[in-house]
Formats: structure tokens, sequence, C-alpha cells
């Protein structure tokens, strides 16, 4: 295609948002509301998805070794264990050590009952042991167990299972949620477009007997969805910006969290908006332009 | 290639054969001999010079064309006929004899169930989708309710018509002001088309029709919304056209204009041809 014409259709793509403007204004509406519900449904799983991240984190099993094994024995078994697959860290904790921090713990008032023990430590050697992947909870678990002078473990097996089916079921239905919003999204620009092209009908019909070919007929028509969809794009990014500014100043005060700052995301979320709208447009324009130019494709003298 | 702006317009410019239409036209003027269309052997009994047989081609060519539609109707029957360079044509017939279908078998609205048309080179049975807008580019198209865009000037009405082929701005400048000045309204380019009277409108559709220097021009019923001395006026312009080379093509039922002007007639009725006065006429 000549530049010319590139030019010209482009223009007329601009033009179609213009002459059109009450019905481009209801469509960047729709879209603005659709995008902003996706926004806030990233925006939720992207801090549940952290915060729940921090908590596993911490969400560590204690190995106690058997009473037999000197302290050095332990110190390089709890090597052993911390050489494994899947496993982050492992921290050995003495019986002195473990003492120490029952007492913290029970804190100061209490602390002193456990002094007398200080001479007769019925704790047994311990470590502290954390996990790369918790989808492996079970099977590395199992494996530690296996360790010679490993006694027993304690782990909180459910806490971690429940952790991992809420991290999983938030980022599933933030995926469906946005899913569903882009078919939405694209159904409306498609009847926008629908709209425009009717209006244009007699144009079409005679830029066909002039010989004009599909893809002439076609580009303004997706410059116009492509318009669209940026414009909404970089709205809702500026809109959600406040929805997340006001929201989450309360959200912190009130509950002492800390929220993911929105300048991680600002730029990635009015980029991908923003080309989101632009495909959505030209996929909404593709789909409303080839049944009609399929239908009547050939036809203009038919149409008055 | 017949060039209406090159023979004695009262415009000052007027630019030498080639460069006009290396300037507009060059993508037609270039594809038109690289799809070359050999009939079937003539029955020649003496031998002719080649270059005597290809300005003999026929510009359009009908060979044994039915065309019946979805529901039943038989449009068009056993249609043999030849449209040579150069003629002017009248097709005339009742309405539902078979006209429209003719001329959407022209542009390729539609295609025929039987038989081979040949327009300007291009096969309608085996012409390739994406060739369409090629073939019309080769024909100005005059609609009887003149389809003008009634947001666009005069002037933008007829410049849509080059656009559509990629033309550049200055190009366009200078052939839609020519073709303006041909239908008589040169100081009509900034009116909109409601400003002006029905023969005034198809003069702006006429001048559509020509700007991109088509080598025929099909006019379904020019006439038909136009009052009777418009239509004379009209006819004369496609007269005009067709006395600088172009082919003429008018569909229309107006016995009396057709009397008047005196020139080939094909008559369809009930879906054939029952009458043609022209020796290129009906080839059995």
């Amino acid at each position: 295609m000549k530049l010319s014409s590139i030019r010209y259709l482009i223009g007329e793509g601009f033009k179609n948002v213009w002459v059109h403007r009450f019905m481009s204004l209801a469509s960047v509406g729709v879209l603005l509301a659709c995008m902003v519900m996706m926004g806030v449904a990233i925006l939720l799983s992207v801090n549940v998805d952290t915060a729940l991240g921090s908590l596993q984190d911490q969400n560590a099993i204690v190995v106690f070794y058997s009473d037999e094994m000197t302290d050095e024995q332990a110190q390089i078994v709890t090597t052993t264990i911390a050489d494994m697959d899947n496993v982050k860290d492992a921290v050995f904790i003495s019986k002195a050590e473990g003492l120490e921090r029952q007492k913290e713990v029970l804190g100061s008032d209490y602390a002193a009952l456990l002094d007398y023990l200080e001479d007769d430590n019925p704790l047994p050697n311990a470590a502290q042991v954390t996990f790369e992947d918790l989808e492996q909870f079970d099977s590395t678990v199992l494996a530690i167990e296996k360790v010679q002078g490993v006694t027993h473990i304690n782990e909180q097996r459910d806490i971690a299972a429940k952790l991992n089916s809420i991290r999983s079921m938030i980022n599933n239905a933030g995926f469906w949620i946005v899913a569903l919003l882009f078919v939405i999204s694209v159904a409306i620009v498609a009847n926008t477009i629908r709209i425009t092209m009717f209006s244009r009908k007699r144009e079409i019909n005679i830029m066909k007997a002039v010989g004009a070919t599909d893809s002439f007929i076609r580009v303004p028509f997706m410059i116009e969805g492509m318009l669209l969809g940026i414009i909404s794009g970089a709205i809702s990014t500026g809109l959600l910006y406040f929805i997340y500014k006001a929201s989450t100043a309360s959200i912190e005060k009130s509950f002492g969290m800390t929220v993911v700052p929105f300048s991680d995301f600002a730029i990635k979320m009015l980029l991908g908006f923003m080309l989101m709208g632009a495909v959505t447009g030209v996929i909404a324009s593709l789909i409303s332009m080839s049944k009609y130019l399929r239908h009547e494709g050939s036809e203009f003298n038919a149409i008055t | 290639m017949n060039d209406i702006f090159n023979t004695g317009t009262d415009t000052p410019v007027t630019p030498p054969a080639a460069s006009a239409e290396d300037l507009i036209m060059g993508s037609f003027a270039s594809e038109e001999p690289t799809v070359p269309v050999q009939p079937a052997p003539p029955p020649a009994p003496q031998p002719v010079p080649a270059a005597v047989t290809a300005s003999q081609q026929p510009l359009i060519e009908f060979r044994g064309v039915y065309k019946v539609y979805d529901n039943g109707t038989h449009a068009l029957s056993d249609v043999n006929l030849k449209i040579h360079k150069g003629e002017f044509v009248f097709v005339v017939g009742a309405s539902g004899a078979g006209k429209s279908t003719f001329i959407k078998l022209l542009t390729h609205e539609e295609s025929p169930n039987a038989g081979e048309i040949v327009v300007n080179g291009y096969r309608m049975s085996s012409i390739r989708r994406r060739d369409v807008p090629k073939l019309r580019r080769t024909m100005g198209i005059v609609f009887q309710d003149f389809r003008l865009i009634p947001s666009m000037t005069v002037f933008e009405n007829v410049a849509f018509a080059m656009r559509v082929t990629g033309a550049s701005t200055r190009s366009i400048r200078k052939r839609v002001s020519y073709a303006l000045n041909i239908v008589g309204l040169g100081d009509k380019a900034r009116n909109l088309p409601t400003e002006l009277s029905g023969g005034e409108q198809q003069r702006v559709g006429l001048a559509r029709a020509l700007v991109n220097n088509p080598a025929m021009i099909i006019a379904d019923e020019p006439t038909g919304n136009v009052d009777p001395n418009m239509s004379y006026e009209i006819v004369e312009l496609l007269s005009e056209i067709n006395r600088r080379g172009t082919t003429v093509i008018m569909v229309t039922h107006e016995h009396q204009l057709v009397r008047d002007f005196g020139r080939r007639v094909i008559m369809i009725e009930h879906g054939t041809v029952v009458a043609d006065n022209g020796n290129g006429g009906a080839a059995r």
C-alpha cells in the first residue's frame, strides 16, 4: 500500500472516531469499565500473591534429632538436609538455643521457670528447614524423615496446602475474570465498528465499485478500533492509579499491611492495557468486517 | 490507451499520454498486458497481421453465458456478444429482462453459471478475488441514483475514486479538476451534492467514473433520475467521452433517447439477446 494511501486511511480512522463521537464515547466508557475491573482483579491478585508468598516463606518445619547424637553429628546431618533437593535452608538449633527460644516465647515473666532446666536440658537437637517449592512439600518431608538420626518432624502440612490452594485459586480467578472481560470488550468494540460500518455502507459500496481492495476498506475501521482501545487503555490505567491509591491508603491504615506500590507496575500496566486495547480493537474490527466483506464483498449495485 | 484528457480539453495543461498515465494509472496500464487472453481460434479465412488481430480483440466478450439465481430465476440464457474498444452501446429491455444481471456480470458482482465472459483481458471464470479490484479500476461506473456521498464536497466525491487507487494528493488535485471541467462543473467543486440539481449530480457521478481514465464507462440507467432535457445532456457528455476513445455501455429503457442518438443497440428480453444491430454482435 502506498504511503499517501496509508496517511489517508489513518486519517479516515481518526475521522470515524470523531464523526461517531457519541458512539465512540459510549464504547470507550464500557471499555473503561471492563479494563478497570480487569485492573482491580490484577492488582488484587498481585497483592494477595505477594502476601501469601511472604507467608509461605515463613512456613518452616522443625526437624528433631535423636538424643544419642552429639551436637557435631547433628550439625553434619543438618548440612546433609540443607543439600537436599527442594530445601532452601536448614538452620541448626542446638538444645541450648532451643531452650533460649522457648524462654523468648514465654516472655520475661515466666522465663525464669525454665532456668532450672538448664543443667538437664530435655529438649532434643533440632533444625529449622524451609522449602523452595511447597508443591513438593510431602515428598521432601518423607525424604527428610528417612535421614539417619531424625526422630520426628514437626510440620504444618495443612497450612502449607491451604496457602497453596488459595494462591492458585486467586490466580485462576484473576485469569478468568480478565479473559471474560476481554471477550466482552471485543464484543463491544465490534458492535461500535459495525454501527460505523453500516453508516458508511454507501461509501463502502462506492469504494468497491471504483476498485478498492478489501484491505483498503478495512484499514480505517481497524484504526478506529485500535484508537478506541488505546484511549481506553490509557485512561483506565490513570483511573486505576487513583483507585489503588485511595483504597490502599485505608487498607494500610486499618490492617497495617504493606501493599505493592503502584509504581512497581505502572508502566507495565499502561503499556499492557494500551496494547490490549489495540489488540481488542483490531480483533473486533476484523470480526465485524470479515462477515460484511464476505457476504457483500463483491456487491455494490444491490444496495442503495 | 484511450486518454480522454489528452484530446482537446479546454484545460491549458495537457501532459503527454505516457506521463499522465504513468502518473495516475501506472499500475493499471502495466497490468493490462500481463493478463493476456487467447480466445478460441477465430475462424480466420485469410492470415491477418498480428497488430490488427490484437486491436480487433474485443474489450468485452460473452460466449454462451447463462445466469440462474439461487431462487431459480433464469436471468440470462445463452448470451453471445462482443463489444469492441471505442464502441458506444445501448443495452435496452424491459425491467426484469436481464439488464442488471448483464452489468453485474461485467463488474463481477455475479458469476455466470455457464459460459465465459472476458472483460478487458480478465476471464471471469478464473479471475482471482484480489484481481477484482484491478478489473474494476478499468471501468467507470455510473449509477442511476448517482451514489454520491452527501457529506463530501463535489471535489471529494470525485477524488474518492482516485484515493482508492493510491494516487498522490498532487495528481488527485490535477485530475479531479480535469474531470470536473469536462462535465462542466469546474466551478462547483466546493459545493455539496445536495446543493446541485439532479442533472448536475449525475455529472459529478460521470466525473467520478472517468477520473481514473478507465477503458470503459458502464452507465446503468444514468438518466433514470434526471429530468428529460437533462437526460440529453448526460448522453451528449457520454458521447463526447466516447469520441475521445472510451468505450461506453449504457443501460436504459428510454427508447426515444436511443432512437435519437442512433448507436448500436443490444436488446435483451427474457434473458436473451433478441436484437443487436452492431457488427461486432452475436457470435452465433
